[in-house]
């Protein structure tokens, strides 16, 4: 077994430029945003050691001594989900893609061929100097991948016009165990890297335009109607409980109760009403949900419901504070428990039974990543495609095991939990 | 016994990975490089869950301590003074990293950390004795750098004090580091030891002001001195100034050549994030008639020349790396002159400089007010 391991640090230390095998620097690499409570932490591993590729060849390499070791491999960009995607479950070589972060543009195909590495705040700053936009990016763009919100899946900015990050993707560059290739997106966007490593993708874009945000003081049942009527691009509602904890954290100068943000692009902007002031700071704040964490430890729930059910469900948790952020059929909602002292196993039964509440209301979680990976069945409508075609691509499951496709004690446990809770 | 702020301010951190604007983490590019990774790191020690060993040391020691990791946190963590007490915190228990080591055995010997003969600390000045008045109450405080290695922005200044009049005072070879890289790297008792002999200096000159050449010196005497002092129980009653806080109150009366230059300005980390002084040097170079050609970071976005906080000592190549890309800022503006503020600036910036084909002119503002001067 020694031996075995000796050989393997033998060979990533011959074939890669970029590797680490210090305790610590693997501890570094185990973690995501997520707050596992004692009993789920012992299942976890920790990775066995971190590689930064610096081309997709060296990925199918890493690919190559996973097979030849039976390692799994576990893809990772900024690590600022909280679904245990990148977390190194069965330890194994933990793939930082940050390195990867060429990109070019086509302007006249409005596509950006970005490396998985980019980091999406900044490839758009160097779209708008060339006239174009990226059409949606995530809430954490000052520091997410390309690479990991496409393995993510979802919802971000732009998505109330252009749809989830799946519909704006042309299409990915997979390495598999099989080589390296250009694929069509849809067995590979949100599935966490469990069915081949994204090195590359073609993101679509638009021209760029600036933008108007323009706050409103309505409840949630007018901020549908107006939302809908709208030609904005994105749509934030904040409900009371979420604008007192935002004026207690950020000392900015709103009116008390619930509030929805519309951002259009000026041209499109047929709303003259609204304010702009508002507007601008709380369109200035949406890269910062984390603020919130300076008076108190927070955990995010987040869940997806179809908009028709959103008014029903806001009145299941109207006491806590949340932001529901409009797609063109859902509402994302993200909820906001406050925790004190360390996370422990009752807050994540309480994280469970909002997604129980929300699922009465034809509600999901948002994604299955590793910690409801029982869930990916109900929550994948292709799912049993997808399994079919994780076990033609990865014979040995070595591609970020337990993600997405259940494996192992975490998932049971976890459904266990989901039983008991009322 | 490690301080409850420092544990209770890692476990705040959201992981959200937006302080990846850290320089060390630019070039580094590992999780251990970055503010995130070593609040974790720290967590992770406070939990027992690693241990410490020379490595983990090393890499909590890389930083410049430039604040940027500060300005952007979401969660707003006091993130200077946690990497200054949990260093002080590594240093309590011995671990000192080798050239850190010997800047504080250096400075045990001449009272600077470069370890240059305390006697000829004062040698720029030698043909300049006759401008002070030793009637002033206001101080000149060239610090380390200026007085052994950028001896021209020390010489500048008091021609420049000269010039407009300004009586001011000196200490000489009395002058003593003023504890700002030892402050930055932990070994609070050296810091505390070279503020009681400066004090003793000033109060027996009967100094009520200081201004100082140097970014780094400021933020030591502003901000770290009173501590220090209200600590042992001492009154602190100077009034302390950057040069360019006191060429900004005088830069309308001080008659300027024409010039046709393009410059861009670098914004030291110990006087725009630690002090927050970013318009007074714009104000200053405009009133040049300069034309000012921002750098794409600037202000509190500034992006840090690689010196501070024990890196230009102990990580010379990580340094140079960071300095590089700095350059590389400048060199994009096409401007003539990169002005800086801050002695060791200049010297990592225009060591930094040595490997580009292209040039920029590397000044301390004040040596461009001289040369801009009219005859």
């Amino acid at each position: 077994m020694e031996q075995l391991k000796n050989q393997f640090q033998l060979e990533v230390s011959k074939k890669f430029r970029r590797f680490d095998f210090h305790p610590v620097q693997r501890k570094l690499y185990s973690y995501d945003l997520s707050e596992p409570p004692k009993l789920l932490k012992r299942f976890l591993g920790i990775a066995d050691v971190v590689i930064q590729p610096e081309s997709k060849e060296e990925v199918y390499e890493i690919l190559k001594i996973a097979k030849k070791y039976r390692m799994p491999v576990i893809p990772r960009g900024s690590a600022t989900s909280a679904y245990g995607g990148v977390l190194p479950y069965k330890g194994g070589i933990v793939v930082d893609f940050t390195r990867l972060n060429d990109f070019e543009v086509d302007e006249d195909k409005k596509l950006l061929i970005s490396g998985a590495g980019v980091v999406w705040w900044d490839v758009q700053k160097e779209l708008v100097k060339r006239g174009l936009s990226l059409r949606v990016y995530p809430t954490s763009a000052p520091s997410s991948t390309v690479g990991g919100w496409i393995g993510q899946g979802g919802y971000g900015v732009g998505s109330l016009k252009y749809g989830s990050i799946a519909e704006n993707v042309e299409w990915v560059e997979v390495v598999d165990f099989n080589g390296i290739g250009v694929k069509e997106p849809s067995k590979f966007v949100g599935l966490e890297g469990t069915t081949g490593l994204i090195v590359s993708a073609a993101i679509k874009l638009k021209d760029y335009d600036d933008d108007r945000a323009l706050a409103f003081n309505v409840n949630i049942e007018d901020s549908i109607k107006l939302m809908s009527k709208s030609k904005a691009h994105t749509a934030f509602f904040y409900n009371d409980k979420y604008v007192e904890l935002l004026k207690e954290t950020r000392s900015l100068k709103i009116d008390d109760g619930n509030i929805l943000l519309l951002t259009f692009e000026s041209v499109s902007n047929t709303v003259s009403d609204g304010d702009e002031e508002v507007g601008e700071l709380l369109w200035q704040d949406r890269f910062y949900p984390f603020r919130m964490r300076k008076i108190s430890n927070l955990i995010c729930v987040e869940v997806v419901l179809p908009i028709q059910k959103l008014i029903d469900f806001s009145k299941k948790i109207e006491k806590l504070p949340f932001i529901v952020m409009f797609s063109k059929t859902d509402a994302l909602i993200l909820i906001l428990l406050t925790v004190q002292g360390e996370v422990k196993y009752s807050t994540w039964l309480q994280t469970m039974k909002l997604i129980k509440i929300a699922e009465k209301y034809n509600g999901k979680v948002y994604s299955p990543g590793l910690w409801f990976s029982y869930k990916s069945d109900k929550l994948l409508s292709n799912f049993e495609v997808l399994r079919s075609y994780k076990r033609e691509v990865d014979e040995y499951n070595l591609l970020n095991p337990g993600k997405i496709f259940p494996f192992g004690p975490i998932h049971r446990l976890i459904k266990l939990a989901d039983l008991v809770v009322r | 016994m490690m301080d409850v702020e420092v544990i209770e301010n890692s476990n705040k951190c959201a992981r959200c990975n937006y302080c990846r604007v850290c320089p060390i983490y630019t070039v580094e590019g590992w999780e251990s490089a970055s503010p995130r990774g070593k609040l974790y790191t720290i967590k992770s020690l406070v939990n027992g869950e690693i241990d410490v060993d020379a490595r983990v040391v090393k890499e909590l020691f890389k930083c410049t301590t430039c604040g940027s990791c500060e300005v952007i946190c979401q969660v707003e963590i006091p993130l200077i003074n946690l990497w200054e007490n949990f260093r002080a915190h590594l240093n309590s228990k011995g671990y000192i990293l080798p050239v850190h080591k010997k800047l504080r055995e250096k400075t045990f010997r001449e009272w600077n950390p470069y370890g240059e003969s305390r006697e000829k600390r004062a040698d720029w000045f030698k043909d300049l004795k006759n401008l002070t008045s030793t009637n002033s109450d206001l101080l000149y405080f060239a610090g380390c750098t200026a007085s052994y290695r950028t001896l021209s922005i020390a010489r500048d200044t008091v021609e420049l004090f000269n010039k407009t009049g300004l009586d001011f005072n000196y200490a000489g070879v009395d002058e003593y580091c003023c504890g700002s890289p030892f402050l930055r790297t932990g070994q609070r008792d050296l810091a505390q030891k070279l503020f009681l002999k400066n004090y003793k200096k000033w109060k027996e000159m009967g100094i009520r002001r200081i201004v100082t050449s140097c970014a780094g010196c400021y933020r030591t005497i502003a901000k770290d001195y009173p501590k220090i002092a209200e600590k042992l129980d001492y009154d602190f009653d100077f009034e302390v100034l950057h040069t360019v806080q006191i060429l900004d109150e005088i830069v309308d009366e001080i008659d300027f050549e024409d010039v046709d230059v393009k410059a861009t300005y670098h914004d030291p980390c110990h006087l725009g994030r630690h002090m927050g002084v970013y318009e007074e040097p714009r104000r200053v170079i405009e009133k040049m008639g300069i034309e000012l050609i921002e750098m794409e970071k600037n202000r509190e976005n500034a992006f840090c020349c690689g010196a501070g906080g024990g890196v230009k000592s102990q990580f010379k190549e990580l340094a140079l790396a960071i300095g590089e890309l700095r350059v590389k800022e400048a060199l994009n503006t096409n401007a003539d002159y990169l002005i800086s503020c801050c002695p060791f600036c200049k010297l990592h910036i225009s060591q930094s400089l040595n490997n580009f084909d292209k040039n920029i002119n590397v000044l301390d503002i004040v040596e461009v007010v001289i040369r801009t001067l009219n005859k």
